[in-house]
């Protein structure tokens, strides 16, 4: 095969993989997202815990109208992927004495797709 | 006086699992309902959040959630030849109080009961001939069958997303799942929960004994689930603060967290909380239910609401009390063995033993409600009862479902009751123990039987309900040999210490706690002579007023009582829409 | 079973188990013949945590010396005074379990089978305090002096007949003040929360390996399934997530 025809293939193959994935690619992000969303709204309401539509780039502790633990009040963390994932990773270890029940996800993947969720969210 | 209210389509008396799932059913139609719950919403109170929701003190000891003994307790004899006396402080059975009643704090276990639980007097005489049924078990056929309610057990399932492993789909035995299990459509909605270190050994033991071990059917959600309504269910937490706790994870299964968010967004759709129903208004020419007068527990003021139907939805003993208290059927007479309302009054008879594994990490604290692993080999008739003196059997299972440190914390037997040896014994054993259970079936009896007492009253001056009530020679001698099969399991698992191998045995013990399953007082059947409501659950005396719960429970089978008391209250929610529409009798 | 070490020796414990947070430790008034009290950690309590809301001071004598006897110190725990297992018991006393809250009080009241449960129309704090002033009676005839001036071996040998129903009382069931209010206190002193005045620092969860908050366990169930719990090390109660 020639090189061009070789260039050709090889860039239909990668835009095979990649076209169909960006095509999907909310599905495993909310999917991941399914386990927050029992306790956290996407749409500014607060119920068991506060709502995470803009969460990423605030302040910890302090959506309006929601009652923090004291933990979480004085923690004084900028939300971004860095600190997402570390909290989600082990949310005790982050934070001590916060009261969010919830051990951690484990699989960073995982824990990606919901951080990408979150972003988009802004 | 009591001031009379607008009147209301359907009326339901307890805001408990029975009259979400009842009012699930009649809302989707449009059908005007109102509920009545003398609890309040325990839903973002101090039960159902981080940290105050892991007391064990306060939820657990105090029994925080649970019916007022102040107010409104039971008495109790073993015998009607004996005086009754209140229980001042119950330990036996909790019943819930507030929104989502005894659903909001259980654990979770949910069966369907044997395939031929609902015939089961025919079962046993067809199996064994009619002498083998004692004169004094008043067993009874409910007057439906396992396969007009399954629907309903498959819905329920899916409402609750139950966590298990399926052991019998249309007929087809499944590998790890319960070979004595009632055929299912499907598969159970989401798959189980984790296997307890305790749970590793028991199915090691069983297996090596010829058994077939599966995983407990659970209501505690393994996964993330949405329910076909809609509604949420999180992981759980393996927390060990399930039964007489809230969830606050949003893992558990309750009518609190999946069906009353949903009807409460239902434009016919009311619950009033801080309401005690004290009376049914009952007119006896006409033979109908009027409407109910209840106690606004905020106000002091009382009220009558008048309704075109009237559903008892209430706890077991509640039901009962209700239709005696207004003088709705007649009420059971053990001497002349006539009337209905409250009898087949049936408990369940629990046995354990206890074990201590030296080298075994059994972290009781890594726990959920269900996290169970059991067998069914030797529950209700699963087994050959030709040549034993008893009927029934239990559900054998081993876990942890917690590891709360007041309570459930054990030593081996001879561990002194305080000092350094004590502490000793509990610093060694507490992460290394675990036990096996027997949950026994518990039949009824013409001795045992709820009625009204002469002599003490609740707090609004009504007298209270009297349990008359042990464990009799059937229940000793069916826990006795199936402890001994349980004992059998115990030497299997090779524990460093095994406790003592002992059925129950009466007299029944108020200051022990043996599940919250009290079943029957006001029956279902076919015949009115024998049932105090249809297979249809509508009151013999009262075409306009039904009755669903354990209550209607004409025994008690070796397992929890909720499945068939849901899938019977969604049917009834169906029935009732029929009924609604046209008021006959069904 | 004879109690080897003495009452109050708490801190032959503190050094033993290298505790730190030692000022969290109460010292209350201890009974005579003990030794004196750590005067430094006195004035560093506060005195809401260390004043009775129910017991008179003979009361908590009584209740002190009974802790100590049930909880002695040794290489598991402080002293029961020290573990605040006396403070436990008197704040539930004076609460509304001791005032008999969601107990049925109505009459009439009549004796009946054990498994009928507690019939006596005296709530738990009534009872308890009449089962003190008994059980001291009882030991100034036997002994000729009060519970909490008898020696350790003593004391013990008391409790143990009140437990088995040997030593009784004309007008109170002794057995049942000490099976029914008195043990039930004292288990719940010992392992309830922290923040109910006993199992202080979590002590006795310690002991046991019990880990308490949050019990966020998802992972762990599956992570330390037949394992040694790391987080059993080291406790933790409702006041750590306050």
């Amino acid at each position: 095969m020639g090189l061009y025809l070789r260039c050709i293939l090889v860039m239909a193959v990668v835009s095979a993989l990649i076209l169909p994935r960006a095509a999907r690619s909310d599905a495993p992000k909310k999917a991941a997202f399914d386990q927050c969303a029992v306790c956290h709204s996407t749409d500014g309401s607060n119920g068991t815990g506060p709502t995470l539509k803009g969460v990423f780039g605030r302040q910890s502790g302090t959506v309006a109208g929601f009652r923090y633990s004291r933990a979480m009040r004085g923690a004084g963390i900028r939300w971004d992927e860095k600190t997402l994932d570390q909290y989600l990773s082990s949310p005790q270890e982050f934070i001590a004495g916060n009261v969010m029940p919830f051990s951690g996800v484990d699989d960073p993947t995982e824990r990606a797709s919901i951080i990408a969720y979150l972003r988009a969210l802004n | 006086m009591a001031k009379r209210l607008p009147h209301r389509r359907v009326v339901i008396v307890g805001g408990g699992l029975c009259a979400a799932l009842i009012s699930r059913q009649l809302t989707a139609q449009g059908v005007d309902v109102l509920v009545l719950e003398r609890g309040i919403d325990h839903a973002n109170g101090p039960a159902a959040r981080l940290p105050s929701q892991r007391d064990e003190l306060r939820w657990a000891q105090r029994q925080g959630l649970m019916q007022n003994w102040q107010r409104e307790t039971y008495t109790l004899r073993h015998t009607r030849h004996e005086e009754s006396l209140p229980v001042r402080w119950m330990g036996a059975f909790l019943p819930g109080e507030g929104v989502g009643g005894a659903a909001s704090h259980w654990n979770g276990q949910t069966w369907r009961w044997s395939e031929y639980d609902p015939a089961l007097r025919t079962r046993y005489e067809t199996r064994y001939g009619k002498s083998a049924i004692p004169k004094e078990m008043p067993l009874q056929d409910w007057g439906t069958t396992y396969a007009e309610l399954e629907p309903y057990h498959d819905l329920f399932e899916k409402l609750f997303g139950l966590s298990g492993k399926a052991g019998n789909i249309e007929g087809l035995i499944q590998a790890g799942g319960n070979p004595f299990e009632a055929p299912r459509r499907d598969e159970y909605p989401q798959r189980p929960l984790e296997i307890t270190e305790a749970g590793i050994i028991f199915k090691a033991a069983t297996e090596s004994l010829g058994y077939r071990p599966f995983p407990g059917p659970a209501a505690n959600s393994s996964g993330t689930y949405l329910n076909p309504d809609g509604q949420r269910l999180g992981p759980c937490q393996y927390c060990g603060h399930c039964e007489r706790f809230l969830c606050e994870a949003h893992a558990k299964a309750t009518p609190d967290g999946l069906l009353y968010p949903l009807l409460r967004t239902r434009k016919s759709f009311e619950i009033r909380t801080h309401a005690q129903v004290l009376h049914i208004d009952y007119d006896r020419q006409a033979k109908r239910a009027l409407g109910v007068r209840y106690l606004d527990l905020e106000s002091g003021e009382e009220y009558q609401q008048p309704a075109d139907i009237v559903v008892l939805a209430a706890f077991t003993m509640s039901n009962t009390r209700l239709l005696l208290l207004s003088g709705i059927g007649a009420s059971y007479d053990p001497t002349a063995r006539h009337g209905v309302v409250g009898k087949n009054f049936c408990y369940q008879t629990q046995s354990g033993v206890g074990l201590f594994f030296r080298n075994r990490w059994i972290n009781p604290f890594l726990a959920a409600g269900c996290t169970l692993t059991a067998i069914d080999e030797y529950n209700n008739d699963n087994f050959d009862h030709s040549a034993l003196p008893f009927l029934g059997g239990a559900n054998i299972s081993a876990g942890v479902t917690n590891g709360r440190p007041i309570r459930s914390r054990s030593t081996p037997s001879g561990t002194p009751r305080w000092g350094t040896e004590w502490k000793k014994a509990n610093a060694e054993w507490y992460a290394h123990s675990c036990g096996v259970g027997a949950q026994g079936s518990c039949y009824p009896h013409v001795e045992n039987y709820l009625d009204l007492d002469p002599v003490y009253r609740d707090i609004y001056g009504l007298p209270l309900l009297r349990m008359t009530f042990d464990f009799r020679e059937n229940e000793v001698k069916m826990s006795r040999w199936v402890t001994e099969k349980v004992g059998e399991i115990c030497k299997a698992m090779a524990p460093d210490i095994m406790g003592p191998v002992k059925g129950l045995q009466g007299p029944f013990d108020s200051r022990v706690y043996q599940s919250t399953h009290v079943t029957g007082g006001t029956v279902m059947g076919a015949d009115p002579r024998s049932s105090v409501v249809s297979t249809h659950l509508q009151h013999w005396d009262a075409e306009n007023l039904f009755v669903v719960g354990a209550s209607v429970y004409p025994h008690n089978s070796g397992y929890n009582p909720t499945g068939p008391l849901a899938a019977l209250a969604l049917r009834l929610g169906d029935d009732l829409v029929r009924y609604s529409s046209r008021p006959r009798q069904l | 079973m004879s109690d080897e070490k003495k009452p109050n020796d708490r801190r032959s414990f503190l050094l033993q188990a290298g505790l730190a947070g030692v000022a969290s430790l109460t010292s209350v008034a201890l009974p005579a013949g003990a030794s004196t009290p750590d005067t430094a950690l006195i004035a560093k309590t506060e005195p809401a945590a260390r004043s009775f809301h129910s017991l008179g001071p003979e009361e908590a004598a009584f209740i002190e010396a009974l802790v100590n006897i049930m909880c002695p110190a040794d290489q598991f725990t402080p002293n029961g005074v020290d573990c605040g297992l006396a403070i436990y018991i008197d704040r539930q006393l004076a609460g509304p379990y001791g005032q008999g809250d969601g107990r049925y009080q109505s009459g009439p009241f009549k004796q009946g089978k054990p498994e009928l449960g507690l019939q006596l129309p005296l709530t738990p704090e009534q009872f308890c305090k009449a089962g003190i002033a008994a059980v001291n009676l009882a030991c100034k005839r036997d002994n000729g002096a009060t519970f909490d001036q008898l020696a350790p071996a003593a004391a013990q040998a008391v409790l143990e007949k009140i437990e088995d129903g040997r030593m009784t009382d004309p007008r109170l069931p002794l057995a049942s003040w000490f099976n029914d209010i008195i043990y039930a206190l004292f288990i719940e002193a010992c392992f309830a929360d922290p923040m109910y005045g006993g199992n202080r620092d979590a002590v006795f969860w310690k002991m046991i390996g019990y880990p308490g908050l949050p019990a966020t366990h998802t992972i762990d169930m599956v992570r330390y399934r037949g394992k040694p719990y790391p987080g059993a090390q080291n406790p933790k109660s409702i006041g750590d997530f306050s």
